[in-house]
């Protein structure tokens, strides 16, 4: 009897496990960004107590990042109509000299985003640097072309992920942020 | 009657030789870069290829294809695109895709752009497509 318990006790152990693989506290690792609205805040510590979805883009991707940030779309909408109300969602950009909060701000208008929990961020570039290490974040300036005034356009290598972040400020798990599986992630928000 | 020749016209144009077919652009602000997509399909007898692409929506316009490297997502111009006879190529979000650089102006949703693409056989084929948030 006593070993049935053990070996149950296991088996709920390893089933959480499996839905949440990792468990990196990040709320210590908090730098100051600003918003589309110009709004500053510490983040991650700014979400404590929330359920956290965050993604890096930036805002001149032609393909991956707006898949990107139309999957956070979707994810809170249909967390909207599944009544999850703690739960909120926030694009860090890993290019800060061209993403200004009035070019985000045009970014969030043209895609009709709601930002009742939603919002993009920028920084100083030694913010973001550290929030990419703390996010395992990798962009990587390649690229670069011309236009006919010879003026240079590059654009990014980079990570394409959505992470989850629990209401205790750990990293619990990372999704890929062009293609996601709603329905996995729903469920994991929810059990959480 | 008009009307719905406009509506066709967005959904399905065509030279007699190229074929295209659910075109769309991706809403972007002005400034931005942005693509167009669709369903290129060489309905004549002989291989075709896309060689160059225009559009005064953007300072510059090229063919890109997005790809996947050491678990990391990038971007290249592509070169020329083959299309054999009776076959398609697929414009698509994470693949081949026109690339709008510079946007002139906000490109928002129900509006319509332009974009010219050009085939060594087939020569220039117009197409007008409605600017989305993302496939429905």
């Amino acid at each position: 009897m006593k070993y049935f318990f053990f070996l149950l006790i296991s088996l709920l152990f390893i089933s959480c496990q499996s839905k949440f693989p990792e468990k990196e506290f990040v709320g210590n690792r908090s730098k100051t960004l600003v918003s589309q609205d110009s709004l500053t805040i510490d983040f991650p510590k700014h979400y404590k107590g929330k359920i956290l979805l965050v993604s890096f883009i930036f805002t001149n991707c032609p393909d991956i990042c707006p898949l990107t940030t139309h999957n956070l779309q979707l994810i809170q909408k249909k967390a909207k109509e599944e009544k999850i109300d703690n739960v909120s969602f926030a694009a860090i950009s890993f290019d800060p000299e061209r993403d200004t909060p009035s070019v985000m701000k045009n970014f969030t208008d043209v895609r009709n985003l709601d930002l009742s929990n939603y919002n993009l961020f920028s920084g100083k570039r030694e913010n973001i640097k550290s929030l990419m290490e703390t996010f395992h974040i990798v962009a990587i300036a390649n690229d670069t072309t011309f236009t006919e005034n010879m003026e240079p356009v590059y654009f990014f290598m980079h990570t394409d992920r959505i992470t989850l972040v629990d209401q205790d400020q750990n990293i619990r798990k990372s999704y890929r942020g062009s293609e996601i599986n709603l329905e996995e992630i729903i469920n994991d928000i929810k059990n959480l | 009657m008009l009307y719905f020749l406009s509506i066709l016209f967005l959904f399905f144009q065509t030279n007699g030789k190229i074929n295209i077919e659910n075109q769309w652009i991706r809403n972007a602000g002005k400034g931005m870069n942005t693509a167009f997509f669709a369903d290129v399909k060489n309905i004549s007898t002989k291989t075709d290829t896309l060689y160059k692409v225009a559009s005064s929506l953007a300072r510059l316009v090229q063919v890109h294809e997005t790809y996947e490297e050491n678990g990391m997502m990038g971007m290249r111009e592509a070169g020329n695109l083959e299309i054999k006879s009776s076959e398609t190529l697929k414009l698509k979000p994470r693949s081949f895709h026109v690339m709008l650089i510079g946007l002139k102006k906000d490109l928002k949703e129900g509006q319509i752009g332009e974009v010219t693409l050009f085939f060594k056989h087939a020569g220039a084929v117009k197409v007008k497509a409605r600017v989305k948030n993302m496939i429905e």
